[in-house]
């Protein structure tokens, strides 16, 4: 029937760049981070005490460039408070606005309780400039007694029990900028939310195993096994839930075989089948998935445990940043009209580049590492904090 | 009394930080109150000001009375033609260039205006100003797709040309054979 694409006038220039990849990709793993803390703070996951303070920190530096790439996207950066100055009821991004900041002042608040002992100790112990950088860390309260740990410790708990349902709204709600997109059948469904934040969930956990990996060994130590074990117990969990309900919505959409079907087939299987069938799928889901089995057994070797968790962590990284790839870019392939195809323009040296994106998701990895020069992130089990209160 | 002594000193940092967080929250509150413009929100989620005066610039848009002013044929083919709703622009591009050339040609006799360029095939040109007897033109709006209104006139091309016994069928003017683009009696 038709000999030429027909795709319309406002289909033809992708208007989301990679840039809108990155974005739903930091912020998966701000919120993934968060619940491994989470984990430790409010369910008692001593295991993963290891990584607990890893887990807040890491979230705090990538929640704090969680919005750079969308203001590198806007063409009048400068306008964003706009949002939250003037916000439109009716907009979806204002209301991401607020739910970021309550979330990134929650962050914020734990991060600093969590680590004021020993930020009241570095000031009390330094001396001259470092001395006086770490007092105003301490907001001038440079005295601890056992009774304020107890409060501190207490309202850890609190505001790690806030950050839960924060965290989940935060991601969910990034799912829900996609899924409200009643013209994009690529995107429209309400299960986009719940995807996203299980995916997110599974990219944050593997974020943590991998640089828990790294740092321990690059500080010459060897990685608790409890730790990435039950780490990658819990990865594999989320990544079968993250598996199953993307693998169900097509499986919805393709067994309904509505209007949009064809033009989704095609989609999937030309245009998207390698980043969809063979990264999403096959290497970033099920292999991880056997590579995850070895975490269920004692009877392995743990260099075996560690490297496959390792390898199935890193692979999961790639199959997330693959999974908002499709959902990103593959909503945009298509033009609404089904009927043709565009392509996805994408460049090295441009402000939304892939250079620009490179750097965009190594800033969070420099502050973590600032974060790790300026409060102790990686001492074990300090005195102080949870064990104390409880 | 020494109870409430010893609960300052144990939370003095927590009241800190909550003067701090309320602090930080005055002073985004007041720097709304001078972000946010005048006359913002009275008719909805923008500035009412702003209508009035985007109402008042100068339309950059080339109208169609400004291209009858020369083809003024053109308008006589269109009259009675449901053609007449297309704007000249949507097949023949903006035309910024070719109306200021044309406005100064009218004024000195020597200079001449240049004929429009033949299109590229790509809506999305550059050119200023194109004759569009391409297909594409006219299959942009033409080509039948699900949805179309029942009165739209819609085509199957391969059909079409099939029926009507074209003799180039995979010419770019195919469809010119037969039809004239500004009158659309066939």
């Amino acid at each position: 029937m038709s000999e030429i694409p027909f795709v319309f006038p406002n289909d033809v220039h992708p208007p989301w760049s990679i840039m809108i990849v990155l974005y739903p990709y930091i912020t998966g793993l701000v919120a993934g981070a968060f619940v491994v803390s989470a984990l430790y703070h409010v369910f008692h996951r001593e295991a993963l005490k290891p990584v607990a303070r890893l887990a807040l920190v890491t979230s705090l530096c990538f929640c704090a460039f969680a919005t750079l790439p969308l203001l590198l996207h806007l063409h009048r950066p400068e306008r964003c408070f706009n949002v939250l100055v003037t916000p439109s009821v009716t907009s979806a991004i204002a209301g991401f606005g607020f739910i970021y900041s309550a979330y990134m002042l929650v962050l914020v608040v734990e991060v600093w309780l969590v680590f004021r002992p020993a930020i009241v100790e570095q000031a009390n112990s330094l001396t001259g400039a470092k001395a006086l950088f770490y007092r105003v860390l301490a907001l001038g309260v440079t005295d601890i007694t056992d009774r304020s740990r107890a409060i501190d410790s207490r309202l850890i708990r609190v505001l790690a029990i806030m950050g839960i349902p924060i965290a989940c709204v935060l991601h969910g709600y990034v799912g829900f900028l996609f899924g409200a997109v009643k013209a994009n059948p690529w995107w429209s469904t309400a299960l986009m939310p719940v995807i996203f934040l299980i995916s997110a969930i599974v990219s944050g956990i593997a974020a943590l195993i991998l640089l828990y990996q790294f740092i321990s060994w690059r500080r010459g130590e060897t990685a608790d096994r409890e730790c990435v074990g039950a780490l990658a117990r819990y990865l594999w969990m989320f990544l079968v839930l993250a598996a199953s309900l993307e693998g169900l919505e097509l499986l919805q959409m393709a067994y309904e075989a509505g209007g949009e079907w064809p033009i989704l087939r095609a989609l999937l299987t030309e245009h998207l089948a390698v980043s969809y069938g063979l990264v999403q799928v096959l290497i970033g889901s099920l292999v991880p998935l056997l590579l995850l089995l070895t975490s269920f057994t004692r009877r392995l070797p743990a260099r075996l445990v560690m490297f496959s968790s390792g390898l199935a962590s890193l692979l999961i990284l790639v199959q997330v940043f693959a999974m908002r790839w499709n959902v990103v870019v593959g909503g945009q392939l298509f033009s609404k009209s089904f009927r043709g195809f565009v392509e996805f323009p994408l460049h090295w040296m441009s402000r939304e580049g892939l250079l620009a994106a490179a750097v965009i998701l190594t800033l969070p990895l420099a502050a973590l590492w600032v974060a790790g020069k300026i409060l102790p992130i990686w001492q074990p089990a300090e005195a102080g904090t949870l064990a104390d209160a409880r | 009394m020494n109870r409430i002594v010893a609960l300052w000193r144990d939370t003095r940092h927590l009241w800190v930080l909550l003067i701090l967080v309320v602090g930080i929250g005055a002073v985004a509150l007041m720097a709304r109150a001078r972000m946010v413009p005048e006359s913002y929100g009275e008719t909805g989620p923008y500035r009412a000001r702003a209508r009035d005066e985007i109402a008042a610039k100068p339309s950059v848009l080339i109208a169609d009375a400004t291209c009858l002013e020369c083809h003024a044929d053109v308008g006589e083919e269109r009259a009675e033609s449901l053609h007449k709703a297309v704007r000249c622009f949507h097949c023949h591009g903006v035309g910024h260039e070719h109306v200021a050339l044309a406005r100064k040609a009218a004024e000195n006799p020597d200079l001449s205006v240049p004929p429009a360029a033949e299109w590229d095939g790509n809506f999305r040109t550059d050119i200023d100003l194109y004759v569009t007897e391409d297909r594409a033109t006219c299959l942009a709006c033409h080509q039948a797709v699900v949805g179309m209104p029942e009165d739209f006139k819609k085509i199957n091309v391969a059909e079409h040309l099939e029926n009507m016994g074209a003799s180039e069928t995979e010419s770019r003017e195919t469809c010119f054979e037969c039809h004239a683009g500004h009158d659309t009696a066939p």
